[in-house]
């Protein structure tokens, strides 16, 4: 069957947004001294950063793994006013200016707060530290994963799980075995996400946790601090985030696609 | 001994149901749409709660006041048109998941899963994964998975009702087998369905029991007029005077042959059934004949292949007459009609309630 076509004038505006969308990220690719790069990568500054990034942003992921999932169970089951307000709740790091998002932490767990007071006291410096930085990262990322998971548990049909109990399985096994394997992708995609975020936070890891090299002076701030001093080194580290970022972009896209199961 | 005692209500569908199987039975349950029967499997499964009443699995109260189990430890397996299959896992890992679930070992599970697989004839199957199987099979698989459990109590909610006419023949060969000696409640629309899976069969009606019995029994001597039509045959009631005469209405009889098994009494109710091939109809009534005749009106006309099942209204009593499209179009049977309905008294039926 054929579709009624699109008006040719679409073609026009949709070409503008498509060399505005690829055009900087070229421009970046051509002005990357490449031969450099190998030897701009391995400074200890920069060597430094990329590792910090890469161990906070698996942290990260973990973490909304670990905390996010539960709760998208819970709001994918919740019904009623309470369940909108928990989910809009869930979602507000997602549209909030990042450093609003490192205030409020820093509002929240900073020195001077009771709580922050409260987990100094008991030996754990919480801001302007490496668990600032997975604190703040976590903050901005869950809620993609949360959103994410909690769609794919919402739109999915009980019929299996309702199987699964009739057949003698407990609230646990039916989770392990049936409910979650079936959103595996979804679960794949949300933490995908989720790392990616984390991957790019800027604004809430500097007002939260600062930047001190090798402490919470991640790829992002780095990549600012040597922005002025050093366009070289800046474009090397920007060049990686890109490379990071396109390959889980990819595999998001694969892994919602892909129900090994069906044909 | 008693398997299941349903005494339930659940305000919320109206449904108030008292039903109770003897253990080893597989019992049909029949009855209109909305009549409460997935309601009825649904309680014993624990999908639904009931508001009031008490629900009993063997010696188990499942459902009750203060009790509510839920439903993966009341060993009642729930087998419905959809066979729900689980995707991600293949077709031994289904079977084996009741057993696994159960804390057996993964190869014990595995022995018990092939062991049900065979008996459905599915063995050959093991490896494959849900989608690769046709409707026959995953209900095939869906009943060894089910079976895997050593369920206290199948039930089944027109598990036939997704297939093709030759393949529901060939799985329901596979549940009567299967199901036999086994305490079972089968919901269906088929009266096929009875006679080849159940031992006793329910009638439900407007969120009630309306009656119970063995599948001979009922089919031969239906009290309610939806087990009648499901059997194919009309259902008639009145009082009976003497021994072989059912009065209809006033000026309306129908003599019959009176069943032994349950003989009818003069002067109390009684019910006749007829086949609608017995009954013949004419626009006058034929005189000088010993056979019943009875006037009514045509009520409607619906084509059965080579018959055309004419439906008559006699004192307010639906008939069936099963007539060739010939008589149909040389009687000019237009609703509304009046018509005589001729019986032969041999054809009738009669026994008491």
């Amino acid at each position: 069957m054929i579709r009624p076509a699109l008006p040719r004038w679409v073609a026009f505006p949709a070409g503008i947004a498509a060399v505005f969308l690829t055009l900087p990220l070229l421009a970046m690719l051509l002005r990357v001294p490449w031969l450099k790069v190998p030897a701009l990568l391995t400074t200890p500054a920069s060597l430094d950063a990329l590792s910090l990034s890469l161990r906070t942003c698996l942290l990260t992921t973990v973490l909304c793994l670990i905390l996010g999932l539960p709760l998208a169970l819970l709001l994918s089951r919740a019904r009623g006013r309470w369940a909108t307000i928990g989910r809009t709740l869930a979602m507000l790091p997602m549209v909030l200016p990042p450093v609003v998002a490192g205030l409020a932490l820093l509002v929240a767990l900073g020195r001077r707060t009771w709580l922050g007071g409260t987990l100094e006291a008991a030996g754990l410096d919480v801001a302007f530290s490496t668990s600032a930085v997975v604190i703040a990262q976590t903050f901005v990322a869950m809620p993609y994963l949360v959103v994410s998971v909690e769609g794919a548990l919402r739109s999915a049909s009980h019929r299996y799980e309702i199987a699964a109990a009739t057949l003698g399985a407990s609230p646990t096994t039916v989770l392990r075995r049936v409910t979650l394997p079936l959103i595996a992708p979804a679960i794949a995609s949300g933490a995908a996400l989720a790392f990616a975020r984390a991957l790019g936070e800027f604004g809430a890891t500097l007002t939260f946790a600062g930047s001190l090299q090798g402490v919470s002076r991640t790829l992002p701030l780095e990549i600012y601090l040597q922005r002025e001093i050093d366009t070289d080194t800046a474009l090397a580290l920007s060049v990686t985030l890109l490379a990071i970022a396109a390959m889980l972009v990819a595999a998001t896209a694969k892994l919602a696609r892909g129900r090994r199961w069906e044909p | 001994m008693t398997a299941l005692s349903i005494h339930a209500e659940v305000a919320t569908r109206h449904v108030h149901l008292d039903f109770d199987l003897p253990a080893g039975e597989v019992c049909g349950v029949v009855g209109p749409n909305g009549a409460g029967k997935s309601t009825l499997l649904q309680l014993l499964a624990g999908l639904v709660l009931p508001t009031s009443g008490t629900v009993l699995i063997g010696e188990r109260e499942v459902a009750g006041p203060d009790v509510h189990e839920p439903p993966h430890r009341r060993r009642a397996v729930l087998l419905t048109q959809d066979p729900a299959l689980f995707p991600h896992l293949d077709v031994l890992a289904n079977v084996a998941f009741g057993p696994r679930a159960a804390g057996a070992s993964t190869s014990d599970a595995r022995v018990r899963a092939l062991t049900e697989l065979d008996a459905v004839g599915c063995a050959d199957l093991a490896g494959r994964r849900p989608h690769q199987l046709s409707g026959g099979q995953a209900q095939r698989v869906a009943l060894a998975r089910a079976l895997a459990i050593d369920p206290d109590v199948v039930l089944l909610d027109e598990p036939l009702a997704g297939l093709d006419v030759a393949v529901a023949a060939d799985v329901r060969h596979g549940l009567a087998e299967r199901l036999r000696g086994r305490t079972a409640l089968l919901v269906t629309h088929e009266v096929l369905d009875l006679w080849t899976i159940a031992t006793r069969v329910a009638v439900l009606d407007k969120g009630r029991v309306a009656e119970t019995g063995s599948v001979a029994d009922l089919m031969a001597r239906p009290t309610s007029t939806f087990l009648a039509r499901l059997g194919g045959t009309n259902l008639l009631t009145g009082t009976i005077e003497g021994t072989d005469l059912l009065h209809l209405a006033a000026g309306l009889t129908l003599r019959g042959l009176a069943d032994p098994a349950q003989p009818p009494h003069d002067g109390e109710p009684g019910l006749a059934t007829v086949a609608p091939a017995a009954v013949s109809l004419h626009l006058t009534p034929p005189g000088g004949s010993p056979r019943n005749t009875l006037a009514g009106t045509v009520a409607g006309l619906e084509p059965r292949g080579d018959t055309v099942r004419v439906g008559l209204d006699v004192a307010g009593q639906t008939l069936a007459a099963d007539l060739t499209p010939q008589s149909v179009a040389e009687l000019k049977l237009t609703p509304g009609l009046s018509v005589t309905a001729v019986v032969k008294a041999t054809q009738v039926r009669l026994y008491g309630r």
